[in-house]
């Protein structure tokens, strides 16, 4: 059996910033895997944008638990979005699945698991509708903030037999 | 931002809730069963028993025309059996539920919970899942799967998070991956892959 789950690239800030951009991603594998732990200077999630498109194109569905659960949806957003937050004191935490990101003949789905042990969890189903191959990945940070140094991003990818 | 290959293979964890503990090196590909023809359901067998964990990444949507989502479902070593119950934690962006089964023929997400698009839903979407199996080859104890499942299609959507037991103590060695209404649609995947 062929082994996979290969670490395709990471960055690790040195300095305060407000995205990382994966870049030349390789076509050649099934799946993407995304993580991302990271402090910031004020409280927010993370936007992802695909082949650097800003257009309506991204929708989410969200299942979120803190005291209660619950479930809301955002349509026709300029961006990818995972909650929950991350903030100056507590880490968010973001692992990430992009699903057939190279498939041509299908939008992509996304889901994400993501935490912070002082607010809430968050279970997300993304779709990018966009049957591009997805190349070039920017993660930011939501409501205009910082990434602290030390934030990291790891990109892994999975391919099938 | 610069970017820093990580071809020295270092060691990173994935322990976030939902997700299995993954070392780089560790992740196999066993298999995978594309569908080339809408059929209603699709087998793994002869499946190894080296591996600790089995995981099932998968994209899907169904044949269906009533413009409804379906459900999927597993069974192991050709079970039909009442054997398999599930709690299934459930979001449709408006409101999150929970249900269980107990006595069941299969795990997933049949009933009010059925995942996948139809083939009235929204072109190219399918609904993608990553299913976690775990310690398959235990002799020991009864065998516990984790699903978290998908679809959003802009202005509607549904997610699931779902435990599954299968109350049977022999080593999984075939998994049936079925539609629990109609057929999976040609380019529904499923990627099987084993965990050391």
């Amino acid at each position: 059996m062929a082994k996979t789950y290969t670490p395709i690239a990471t960055s690790t800030m040195t300095v305060n910033a407000p995205s990382i951009t994966f870049s030349s991603i390789p076509a050649g594998y099934t799946d993407l895997k995304l993580i991302i732990t990271f402090k910031r200077d004020n409280a927010g999630g993370v936007y992802l944008r695909f082949n650097g498109d800003s257009s309506s194109n991204y929708s989410q569905t969200f299942l979120e638990g803190a005291s209660t659960a619950v479930s809301v949806r955002a349509g026709n957003q300029s961006f990818a979005y995972v909650d929950y937050n991350g903030d100056s004191t507590n880490n968010g935490m973001y692992s990430i699945d992009l699903m057939n990101y190279s498939n041509t003949n299908i939008f992509k789905t996304y889901l994400a698991s993501a935490g912070n042990a002082a607010t809430a969890i968050d279970k997300t189903v993304g779709l990018w509708r966009s049957t591009s191959a997805i190349s070039t990945i920017l993660v930011a940070s939501s409501n205009g903030g910082n990434y602290f140094a030390g934030s990291s991003a790891t990109l892994y990818g999975i391919l099938k037999a | 931002m610069a970017i820093t290959s990580l071809k020295s293979g270092i060691s990173t964890r994935s322990g976030m809730a939902g997700n299995t503990l993954i070392y780089p090196g560790s992740y196999e590909s066993i298999a995978t069963n594309t569908i080339t023809t809408p059929t209603t359901g699709t087998t793994f067998s002869s499946i190894p028993s080296t591996y600790t964990h089995l995981q099932i990444r998968w994209i899907a949507r169904d044949s269906g025309t009533t413009d409804n989502f379906r459900g999927i479902k597993l069974q192991f070593n050709s079970d039909t059996g009442a054997n398999y119950s599930q709690h299934i934690l459930f979001a449709d962006g408006s409101s999150a539920t929970a249900y269980s089964a107990t006595s069941d023929d299969s795990a997933g997400t049949d009933g009010v919970a059925g995942i996948m698009p139809d083939a009235q839903k929204t072109a190219s979407v399918f609904a993608a899942g990553v299913w976690d199996i775990l310690d398959y080859a235990n002799t020991s104890k009864y065998k516990t799967t984790r699903l978290l499942v998908g679809c959003d299609l802009n202005g509607s959507g549904r997610m699931s998070l779902a435990s599954g037991l299968w109350m049977n103590t022999n080593a999984i060695t075939s998994i049936t991956i079925s539609d629990n209404n109609n057929n999976f649609v040609t380019g529904t995947e499923f990627a099987l892959y084993g965990i050391a």
